[in-house]
């Protein structure tokens, strides 16, 4: 795949109009807000969701991205290619073992079955997009980001900060609809967060398998989106 | 956790726990003393039904036997339980882990269960002081239809006192891998992350692995439950006090 392609790829699935369903998410920041978070909060509660959070899925989604690729490679090479060992229900066992919250684990299925549909309509026949349609029809975010990254050519590194990115714009775009926040301390929030997202991204990248997933958890966020889920008044759905 | 030890001068002595299944009774393969802590088997009272105490029950108070929780300590407890019986661990008192000018102060939990068997782990508060330093880790493995309930209450600081630094990770696995995995870094600039623990004081936990524990009655707790079918109770707040009373309920009830 070419620079550009990839490099278009990037943007793509960067951007919020993507029409995976992500709008309707806040990164849990609702939740918290609703449980009181105030508007000088809102830049450490990212940091903290990147340190927390952030660094169990970014890991994931590089081991989901790389397993693709092994699936895409093995597909091409017919004779070399291994029958029947899953490849993602074990990332999938993990994260769920890292995240006692249901509301949390709902949320992230919901995302990521948006980003699987997705995938199926980009990069259709894609032979990693269809091993975790049969495998996993219902993927979290991180697992379905990571295939459809690798579907589509970003390479490792660009997956990992943008697994990172898409979170922390999640946060800023929930926090300008929630609270009076100017858009522009919003955004340089994001370029603020630059050295803890390389952080994480690049930690994530050591990652070797399932069982070095790191398990970092934040007892309020999990509080709030438990709480979230019985609302009726709310914005976001999480 | 080779690397943990590997870092120590002088390993400490681990305090070991182990129990069996021999003619109908549980009785005790290995009651070692370790530096800080010896398990001294408690008598059970009536069972539940009243008929007497369970005979596949058995119970062990850790005592402490030397001045702990200070920089550099290791407390280690090994504990195993064998196919159906139940072993109760109690820590009697409460440990605090002193200003140790920021030297860590390591204690951990390493238990196997066995197929049928049940480890009920009835944990005192823990007291990270202003100054103190703690790396708790809590390891348990589960094989297929053993059961686990763990009571823990994590207090950062004394009252009107910065927290020291907190770093608590307990990892469950039954055969087919993790049950549960939580590391909580409440170390350096995490150590009041907004979304994590906050400025909350205390922080309580009941987890219940192996099984699907019975619903919360007119309980301040949250529910959490996970995808194995066990269930994770905790409660966030500022009062030991209240914190230990609530999860104690809970432990009760779930055991």
């Amino acid at each position: 795949m070419g620079a550009s392609a990839s490099a278009l790829a990037g943007f793509l699935l960067a951007d919020s109009r993507l029409p995976s369903g992500a709008y309707a998410h806040s990164a849990g920041l609702e939740p918290a807000v609703l449980g009181g978070l105030g508007p000088d909060q809102v830049y450490g509660y990212l940091l903290s969701r990147l340190h927390t959070v952030m660094r169990v899925e970014t890991a994931a989604a590089v081991l989901a991205f790389r397993r693709a690729v092994l699936a895409q490679d093995q597909s091409a090479d017919t004779v070399s290619a291994t029958p029947g060992r899953p490849a993602f229900a074990p990332i999938e066992a993990a994260l769920d073992a890292r995240t006692p919250s249901g509301a949390q684990r709902d949320a992230s299925r919901r995302l990521g079955r948006g980003m699987l549909r997705l995938a199926v309509t980009l990069v259709p026949g894609n032979p990693a997009v269809d091993l975790l349609a049969r495998e996993v029809p219902k993927p979290t975010r991180p697992v379905a980001l990571g295939v459809l990254g690798a579907a589509l050519g970003v390479p490792e590194l660009e997956l990992a900060l943008l697994c990172c990115y898409d979170d922390a714009q999640s946060v800023v775009a929930a926090a300008l609809k929630l609270l009076p926040i100017d858009p522009m301390t919003g955004t340089r929030w994001i370029l603020d967060a630059g050295a803890a997202m390389d952080d994480v991204a690049r930690a994530a990248l050591t990652t070797q398998t399932e069982d070095d997933l790191p398990a970092l958890s934040a007892p309020w966020m999990e509080q709030w989106a438990q709480e979230h889920t019985t609302r009726t008044r709310r914005l976001f759905v999480a | 956790m080779a690397a943990v030890a590997g870092s120590l001068e002088v390993p400490a002595r681990s305090t070991r726990i182990g129990v069996e299944l021999a003619g109908g009774r549980a009785s005790y393969t290995v009651l070692d003393q370790g530096q800080f802590l010896a398990p001294r088997p408690v008598h059970r009272a009536a069972g539940r039904s009243g008929s007497g105490p369970d005979p596949t029950h058995a119970r062990v108070a850790l005592i402490g036997i030397s001045m702990m929780l200070l920089g550099g300590d290791d407390v280690l407890i090994e504990v195993s339980v064998g196919a159906g019986v139940t072993l109760e661990v109690v820590e009697p008192a409460g440990l605090v882990a002193y200003n140790a000018a920021g030297v860590q102060a390591r204690w951990r939990l390493s238990a196997t269960v066995a197929d049928g068997g049940t480890l009920l782990w009835a944990g005192a508060p823990l007291v990270v002081a202003e100054g103190a330093n703690v790396l708790r880790d809590t390891r348990v493995s589960l094989a297929a239809g053993a059961r686990l309930v763990l009571q823990e209450v994590l207090v950062r600081g004394r009252t009107g006192e910065t927290p020291g630094e907190l770093r608590s990770s307990v990892r469950c696995s039954g055969p087919a891998g993790d049950l549960l995995y939580e590391d909580l870094d409440l170390t350096g600039d995490h150590r009041s992350a907004v979304g994590v623990l906050g400025g909350t004081r205390v922080l309580g936990a009941v987890t219940a692995l192996g099984f699907t524990p019975p619903a919360l009655e007119r309980s301040s707790l949250t529910r959490f439950d996970t995808a194995s079918g066990g269930a994770v109770a905790r409660i966030l707040a500022d009062s030991a006090h209240h914190v230990t009373q609530q999860v104690e309920r809970v432990f009760a009830a779930w055991r």
